[in-house]
């Protein structure tokens, strides 16, 4: 589909939601194939607008199901109340989360520091140090918001993170890191960089030495639709982990996912790399069709 | 949650496009809700938060079972069965709209542009409220509503190549 054509599809589209201003409402009014595909638009909305039959009675079994599966409170809460917790909890949450950031920037900092072997003695007691209260921060976090599951990951995490500091060992060095059911060898936000070769060459050197490991659970849960195709196609049923991370290439952020396949208990043989815009994953393009 | 079942329901229904799973992603919704009520808060219509909960849901459920071998045949075999998203056809005299296959025509689209779509021409949700329940730019749900639109009319008019043979004006 070309450009043009998506610009007059928006146009009609606008019109028929009357978001259009008068000049544009004459332009298309004023063109009978605007007219038609405006008609052609409106037979789709009518036809998904149809009213859906409703099977109440089973509605009504599923919302029963739903409500013992987890009772709701008795307790009515003031919505006020609940407004100023989810304030309180957001501004905590804010603030622990900025003292982790603020102790790994300064650990990474330090770490990169070419440092003579007394510095070096020093440096491992303030990376002991500093991971602790890294540790601790995040066990405060976990604790405020344990009633909330996105935070509640987000926390769990900066804990994985802060781990890998306490061993004093970066991603992509460390075997015992990505045992279990999921796979963190890239940070979740990556350095700006200049070209999609520069993506490649970070993932290449991130997985380089990833041993064997036994994953379990569904490697494409959050990953969008398509995605899922590009890597499918690409390898199909052998996909056993896909990890995501944000890149800003230029002024556009973009989402990187690592599709890793051919899990032995001896080695990892192969990935893929698909990147997408963070809001467009229609855009999803394979940028190492030949893998690693 | 009995007064939201329905409208719930109706997204599930024409997001999964049959009654079976959109009564599995119904459900899963209602939990989805019942699990998160303590968390709203009233900053936004009750509505919107249940439809962003319910619509997230939906999509899980939905994302989960695409990805699951399914048994038996495949859900275009049993188009014929059921048009109209469940509603049998009585008067022959029904509009084109209504003779479409709705939920065939759903599944062929994308999902970025099924949600916004169905959100807006079922729901009846403003772009700033789609936006807010997907969590997207209300640019990019104007544009994604637009090309969803576009490709169920070449769908409707049986010209799946239309879009790049028609010419600018």
């Amino acid at each position: 589909m070309n450009d043009n054509t998506d610009e007059l599809d928006e146009l009609v589209s606008r019109y028929l939601d009357a978001e259009v201003t008068a000049d544009e409402t004459a332009l298309v009014e004023s063109d009978p194939k605007l007219l038609a595909r405006a008609d052609a638009m409106r037979a789709a909305i009518e036809a998904i607008a149809t009213p859906v039959d409703i099977p109440t009675v089973d509605l009504d079994r599923r919302r029963t199901i739903a409500l013992d599966a987890h009772p709701t409170s008795a307790q009515i809460t003031d919505l006020s109340t609940a407004r100023a917790r989810t304030v309180e909890r957001r501004n905590r949450f804010v603030a622990v989360a900025a003292g982790v950031v603020l102790l790994a920037v300064a650990f990474t900092a330090i770490q990169r520091l070419d440092l003579n072997d007394d510095d070096q003695a020093d440096f491992a007691t303030e990376s002991t140090e500093s991971g602790g209260q890294t540790s601790a921060a995040v066990d405060d976090a976990l604790e405020m918001f344990s009633d909330d599951t996105a935070l509640e990951e987000a926390a769990a995490d900066t804990v994985e993170e802060a781990a890998e500091m306490d061993d004093g060992v970066g991603a992509g060095g460390d075997a015992a890191a990505i045992e279990g059911t999921s796979i963190d060898m890239l940070p979740d936000e990556l350095a700006p960089v200049e070209t999609a070769g520069d993506v490649v060459a970070i993932v290449d050197k991130a997985y380089a030495d990833v041993p064997g490991i036994s994953f379990s659970g569904d490697p494409f849960d959050g990953i969008c639709p398509e995605a899922i195709r590009l890597i499918t196609d690409l390898q199909p049923d052998t996909t056993v982990s896909v990890e995501s991370a944000v890149v800003r290439v230029d002024a556009e952020l973009l989402t990187v996912l690592v599709a890793l396949t051919g899990f032995t208990e001896a080695e990892t043989d192969a990935w893929i790399i698909v990147v997408h815009p963070v809001d467009d994953c229609a855009a999803s393009t394979v940028i190492s069709p030949e893998s690693p | 949650m009995q007064k939201h079942q329905g409208r719930i329901y109706a997204i599930c229904r024409r997001l999964a496009g049959n009654d079976a799973d959109a009564l599995d992603a119904t459900q899963e919704a209602l939990i989805a809700i019942v699990k998160g009520l303590d968390r709203f808060d009233g900053r936004a219509a009750f509505t919107t938060w249940s439809y962003r909960v319910a619509t997230n849901a939906c999509l899980d459920e939905l994302r989960r079972r695409s990805r699951r071998p399914q048994p038996g045949l495949p859900d275009h075999e049993h188009a014929d069965d059921e048009p109209l998203g469940g509603r049998p056809l009585r008067d022959p005299g029904e509009t084109v709209a209504a003779r479409m296959d709705v939920d065939d025509a759903l599944r062929q689209l994308p999902e970025e542009f099924r949600a916004p779509v169905v959100l807006r021409d079922l729901a009846g949700l403003d772009y700033a409220e789609i936006a807010e329940v997907l969590e997207l730019a209300p640019g990019t749900v104007r544009s994604r509503i637009a090309r969803g639109r576009g490709r169920l009319a070449d769908i409707v008019a049986g010209n799946h190549s239309l879009p790049d043979e028609r010419q600018s004006t």
